[in-house]
């Protein structure tokens, strides 16, 4: 876990933090907004690993609960988060990632992710809403992270996993794998 | 893509149908580059079961904190945080609005004209809801005498008492208001109640009477006065207020409840007495016990 690495994550958590508190309300659907920074903590994982994701989790988690807008009790994104990020990171242990696979993840991980969310809302008594209205909130939070997985996680994964790599001077001749090469070699735990 | 691994078992490979699988698994693999990022990177990483159960402790002592004391242990930190990312978010919402704004810019006239047509309806309707509140201004105050707690009456009957003075105007607290309550009695019986406004102004304001004695029954168009308290306060005894209009006897609650219409018309209130101690130096007009015009009135 290079510095550079750990600042562009955190570049992008912040992006997605910004991004989710000021464009997507516009785009609101049944009240639920596409949660930007879960996609981030997927990409990590699905990229670095589980250990990388869940230190992004738990950071994106925390921003989230702290910044401003927040007015839940602190710690149910954080928590959440660091446990999509085990998740996701454990399933690209078991499978590389290829589209069908990273749109499932995206999927499981929305699910796992809202639904602790809400379970702990539930628990600290921070929640008022029927069940049938979770279930709705969580399929539609699922559907949008979803429907912007093409978009936010192919360069997520590109930008995770190539910048401050140290085999960027490395000549272009195996184009697919370059990427490969310049993120195997660190941070193996 | 299973199914298309299907199909391509299935059929037997003639050239053509070969050279269509053939760029169809190039183009799967150009789409799978896209998102795969070469041989299993860091395989030999296991997934720390030790880091999640710090960073789940982690969240719970969050939580915790937030739930202790109002949160108190986090406001440092949410203003903290608030004052870094507060600015950027700002930033983001500056430039995002002229972006999400651009399907307004696009809107006619007419539909705007409609909008307008139909707020200013919507507007009308609820200041009509909300035009009278229960309390009103006179502009009459401590140097004139007035204090809290009078009675302030109009020509029909009683309007409320004072709640506030100030040098030069006082607030009125309205009978009709839902936090006022009147000791009142009924005129002919000398049945003893109290009053409560419903705060509905207007033809439809009424009052409720809930009488001591429950056992009475007023007439109907008995009219129905103060009793007064001590030293006036905050009413004096004897104002009228109005007039029975219906009595209703709930089973139920062993108890009566008498509707009274009010002889003073809150929608429309004028000039207003305060009922003051004799002897009081006033800047206004004073109107004596026995209706003598005393000071320079207006």
């Amino acid at each position: 876990m290079t510095t550079a690495r750990s600042l562009a994550a955190a570049a992008a958590v912040l992006l997605a933090l910004l991004l989710q508190v000021s464009l997507f309300p516009h785009v609101a659907w049944q009240g639920v907004v596409p949660n930007l920074a879960l996609l981030v903590v997927v990409g990590a994982a699905l990229t670095r690993g589980p250990q990388f994701a869940m230190v992004v989790g738990f950071a994106a988690g925390a921003l989230i609960d702290l910044a401003p807008p927040a007015d839940h009790v602190a710690g149910r994104w954080a928590l959440a988060l660091t446990v999509v990020g085990y998740v996701a990171g454990r399933v690209r242990a078991e499978s590389s990632p290829t589209a069908t696979t990273v749109v499932g993840t995206v999927a499981a991980s929305s699910f796992v992710g809202t639904s602790l969310f809400a379970i702990t809302g539930l628990l600290v008594g921070d929640l008022s809403v029927g069940v049938g209205e979770l279930l709705l909130v969580i399929g539609v939070a699922v559907l949008w992270d979803v429907v912007l997985t093409p978009f936010v996680l192919p360069p997520l994964m590109a930008s995770t996993s190539c910048r401050s790599s140290p085999a960027r001077s490395t000549p272009r001749r195996r184009p697919p794998s370059r990427c490969a090469t310049s993120s195997s070699s660190p941070s193996a735990a | 893509m299973a199914l298309l691994e299907r199909a391509g078992r299935d059929r037997p490979a003639t050239p053509s149908n070969r050279r269509s699988l053939g760029s169809l698994t190039a183009r799967r693999e150009r789409r799978e580059r896209r998102w795969h990022l070469g041989p299993d990177l860091d395989r030999q990483q296991r997934p720390s079961r030790s880091l999640l159960v710090a960073l789940g402790l982690a969240s719970a002592t969050l939580m915790t904190l937030d739930l202790t004391a109002d949160g108190a242990a986090l406001e440092p930190v949410r203003g903290a945080v608030a004052d870094v990312v507060g600015p950027a978010q700002a930033g983001a919402s500056a430039i995002v609005r002229p972006v999400v704004g651009v399907p307004d810019l696009l809107r006619t006239h007419a539909s705007l004209r409609d909008e307008v047509a139909a707020l200013e309806e919507e507007n009308t309707a609820l200041r009509a809801e909300l035009s009278f509140s229960s309390t009103v201004t006179i502009d009459a105050g401590t140097d004139a005498g007035v204090r809290p707690d009078m009675t302030v009456v109009s020509g029909a009957g009683l309007v409320g008492r004072v709640v506030s003075a100030g040098r030069t105007s006082a607030t009125v607290l309205l009978i009709i208001d839902p936090s006022s309550t009147v000791g009142a009695r009924v005129g002919d019986t000398m049945d003893m109640g109290f009053l409560r406004g419903r705060g509905v102004v207007g033809d439809d304001a009424r009052l409720d009477l809930e009488l001591v004695d429950r056992t009475a029954v007023p007439a109907r168009q008995d009219s129905v006065v103060t009793w007064g308290s001590d030293g006036g306060a905050p009413y004096v005894a004897g104002v009228p207020i109005g007039r029975v209009t219906h009595v209703y006897s709930s089973l139920r609650e062993t108890a009566q409840r008498v509707v009274l219409d009010p002889y003073v018309d809150f929608g429309s209130l004028d000039v207003v007495g305060v009922v003051v101690p004799t002897g009081t130096t006033s800047d206004r007009a004073l109107v004596g016990a026995d209706g003598e015009l005393k000071g320079a009135g207006r």
